[in-house]
């Protein structure tokens, strides 16, 4: 075992600095308490939709769905809402007007009590919209016994559906507890996600990953640009910080991969030596060629690459003095590239473009691999095909890192969506309002999930002296 | 430190310093012809002459952004600042010496526009931006020396079967039609999407053949053999080429070796990789 010990600085987002002389193991996810504590609040954070259930209750509408009516012949009959295509989609069950939304606080107090295992064990069940909804977070006992970061939701759902029948037994009869189970665990278990559920989790139903490892990368870049404002390098940093966590948890940031995983996080997610910023102070009112040049001029000072030879016609190659490092040069520069030429659109849509076309760009310009070692490349030309043309319409904000085309790189690309997606003026059908309102609403509470790079800076600062 | 100059790309043969040109913005594109307001709105097909330009969300200045250090570092362009929607425009490049190709089209676009998208796909390069600067971006695009009448289009869909074949004008093969050639001039009688417009559009003659493989971008074995067929058909190129070619396997292989063990390409390591290489007996 060896700490990463060369020292960097960290800049907010307005390229002051924030801490200086920070050793770079005191970044990395493993040792920095905020980095966790991130990770922590992810797993806990339950919202339950109170509105929502009490609504699915008195109209039928369960999950987002109705419930299929196989083609029948009196089906004209029966108090059917038709869908689209004149198939019938709908049929009104039994309904109940269950007030859940009025007796908001006393439901909290009860589910509280049920979610409790000790006194005083931290479990936190906050109303916020007028009882609309709860922000729950059960104790670190309870969601850390299981070894899968599920039990938060599924306690939850569960402590709802109990509680609900308990308390309205006098509305409710027996046959009512597979619907108020619907109402808050969504169709689970006919489909394996909770889908449609009013108890709703950040990260997604375990089978719903790709592989291992990528719980936290199932996040979309919406709630990211939703839970921090807005706010284009601490949107950035909060992605970089979910992919700095699950790159750990995939196996990647280990041996001969750990500093160069670890540099790619400090350098393009948390602004370390304030170069993401200088890159984009220098080049805001120009274009992406001017940010490669830009990274290129950065690099050349910082005695990261150097000239290897020069060919007859006078154009050079150059080699890397450290290769991780360049790496992680070339992944702040793609950031800046992108939130240039994203920011002068406002429209995020051109973020796999850029991400592309920079990183082509720098590799020809220098004869080096260029960020991720040529994944950029490939990430940006999938990412353009699968969010534009004919293979299928997500705008980028919808995008997370568990998908089939920003699945390999290596911690880089998403924190570059969720800047240009923060960009983003309002022309995404799918913006961070259509989708994730609610997420944005309850979370960007969160000082630590709102201002990532602070949070981390500061926790860095504290365990500095142990490396 | 001095600033850092950018060499964009190697200026080894011909056909490499004409794309040098091309994607170098300090390179001011010499402008051929001027189409007409009028004529311009009708071949893109997106907006009336004299339309309003659509928009997608309030101007900014309405909207009211976020409070966020990089919005002030990065001003937004015209047609973010009005609120524009985002319009495309398709080019596709014939393969006879045109003298711009698909791919140098984005290469070119991201180090001369600012605010874009774009991507190329089977023959074509979409950009996308909002209307204005898209309006901006498509003059540079038709108007200047990167445009032959005869060899680059403006084909918003249908760009299919272009490539490979020429009319026997020398005009590039469209399966809608849009262009035609009326004596020495191409004239445009659909707009990008295939449908008619009511007054044609001229957009000059083309250049000759002898001119368009000067400026031409393509590396064909018949303008440029020994760098297509290196070792077939000129067994010795001289210095710089082979060194070109060297240096583009070099990305390619400090790639692959990168992605093996990211200090693999350290410094010296260029030529520890050709080591590396597999024996022949593999």
């Amino acid at each position: 075992m060896a700490y990463l010990t060369e020292k960097i600085d960290l800049y907010n987002d307005r390229g002051q600095v924030i801490e200086s002389g920070i050793p770079l193991e005191a970044v990395t996810p493993v040792q920095n308490p905020a980095v966790r504590e991130i990770a922590d609040t992810f797993k806990r954070s339950i919202a339950v939709n109170l509105a929502g259930a009490q609504k699915a209750l008195s109209t039928g509408h369960y999950a987002n769905e109705y419930i299929h009516l196989p083609d029948i012949p009196n089906k004209a009959d029966l108090p059917i809402k038709s869908g689209p295509y004149g198939k019938p989609k709908a049929v009104r069950t039994r309904t109940w007007d269950v007030p859940l939304v009025e007796n908001a606080d006393t439901l909290a107090a009860k589910l509280k009590e049920k979610l409790q295992v000790d006194a005083d064990d931290g479990t936190e069940v906050k109303i916020m919209k007028k009882g609309a909804m709860f922000y729950v977070k059960p104790s670190q006992k309870l969601c850390t016994t299981g070894i899968e970061y599920t039990t938060a939701l599924t306690a939850t759902a569960q402590a709802m559906t109990d509680l609900v029948m308990e308390e309205f037994d006098d509305i409710l009869d027996f046959h009512a507890a597979p619907l108020v189970h619907t109402a808050f665990y969504g169709r689970y278990p006919s489909t394996y996600e909770f889908m449609g559920g009013n108890v709703i989790s950040l990260l997604a139903a375990s089978c719903a990953n790709e592989g291992p490892g990528f719980a936290l990368r199932n996040l979309m870049v919406n709630h990211i640009v939703a839970i921090t404002r807005r706010r284009t390098m601490e949107a950035m940093a909060l992605s970089s910080t979910l992919e700095a966590i699950s790159h750990l948890e995939m196996g990647d940031a280990i041996g001969r991969w750990r500093r160069w995983q670890s540099l790619v996080y400090a350098y393009q997610g948390l602004n370390a030596n304030n170069i993401v910023y200088d890159l984009v102070k220098e080049c805001g009112s120009g274009t992406t060629g001017d940010v490669v040049g830009a990274t290129i001029g950065r690099a050349l000072e910082d005695k990261v690459i150097r000239v290897q030879k020069t060919l007859p016609s006078g154009f050079k190659f150059y080699t890397a003095l450290d290769p991780s490092l360049w790496n992680a040069y070339t992944c702040a520069g793609t950031a800046a590239a992108v939130i240039v030429n994203q920011g002068a659109a406002r429209a995020a849509q051109g973020v796999a473009s850029t991400v592309l076309y920079f990183n082509d760009m720098i590799d020809h310009e220098t004869g080096l691999p260029s960020a991720g070692y040529a994944d950029g490349v490939g990430n940006g030309i999938s990412m353009s095909f699968f969010s534009h043309s004919i293979y299928g319409g997500g705008s980028p904000g919808v995008f997370h890192g568990n998908h089939i085309v920003t699945r390999h790189s290596k911690g880089f690309l998403i924190p570059c969506v969720a800047a240009a997606v923060a960009l983003d003026a309002g022309t995404a059908v799918y913006g961070p309002e259509a989708t994730s309102g609610l997420v944005g609403d309850i979370f960007s509470e969160i000082d630590l999930l709102r201002e990532p790079m602070e949070s981390v800076a500061k926790s860095a600062a504290e365990i500095k002296n142990k490396f | 430190m001095a600033k850092y100059e950018r060499q964009y790309y190697n200026k080894g043969d011909p056909i490499a310093r004409n794309r040098q040109r091309i994607v170098d913005p300090n390179t001011k594109l010499e402008k051929l012809r001027t189409i007409p307001d009028e004529g311009f709105l009708s071949i893109l097909g997106h907006r009336n002459f004299g339309e309003a330009y659509k928009s997608v969300h309030p101007p900014l200045s309405e909207l009211g952004e976020p409070e966020d250090p990089m919005r002030d570092l990065v001003p937004p362009t015209e047609g973010a600042k009005a609120g524009d929607i985002v319009d495309t425009l398709v080019m596709t490049d014939s393969v006879y010496d045109a003298p711009l190709a698909v791919y140098l089209r984005a290469w070119m676009l991201h180090n001369r526009v600012r605010g874009l998208d774009t991507g190329c796909y089977s023959g074509r390069n979409t950009v996308e931006m909002r209307a204005r600067d898209l309006e901006d971006a498509g003059r540079m695009l038709l108007e200047t020396e990167v445009c032959d009448a005869r060899r680059n289009h403006l084909r918003q869909m249908t760009c299919t079967g272009h490539s490979c074949r020429l009319d026997q004008d020398g005009l590039m093969f469209d399966a809608v039609r849009r262009t035609k050639m009326e004596g020495t001039d191409v004239i445009y009688v659909k707009n990008g999407f295939g449908n008619p417009i009511d007054k044609p559009v001229s957009i000059g003659k083309g250049l000759s053949d002898e001119e368009l493989k000067k400026r031409t971008v393509i590396y064909r074995y018949d303008n440029i053999p020994n760098l297509v067929l290196e070792e077939v058909v000129n067994p010795r190129p001289d210095e710089e080429v082979k060194e070109t070619i060297q240096w583009i396997r070099r990305i390619m292989r400090q790639r692959l070796y990168g992605n093996l063990n990211p200090e693999l390409i350290k410094e010296d390591a260029y030529e520890n990789l050709e080591q590396l290489e597999l024996k022949p007996r593999y």
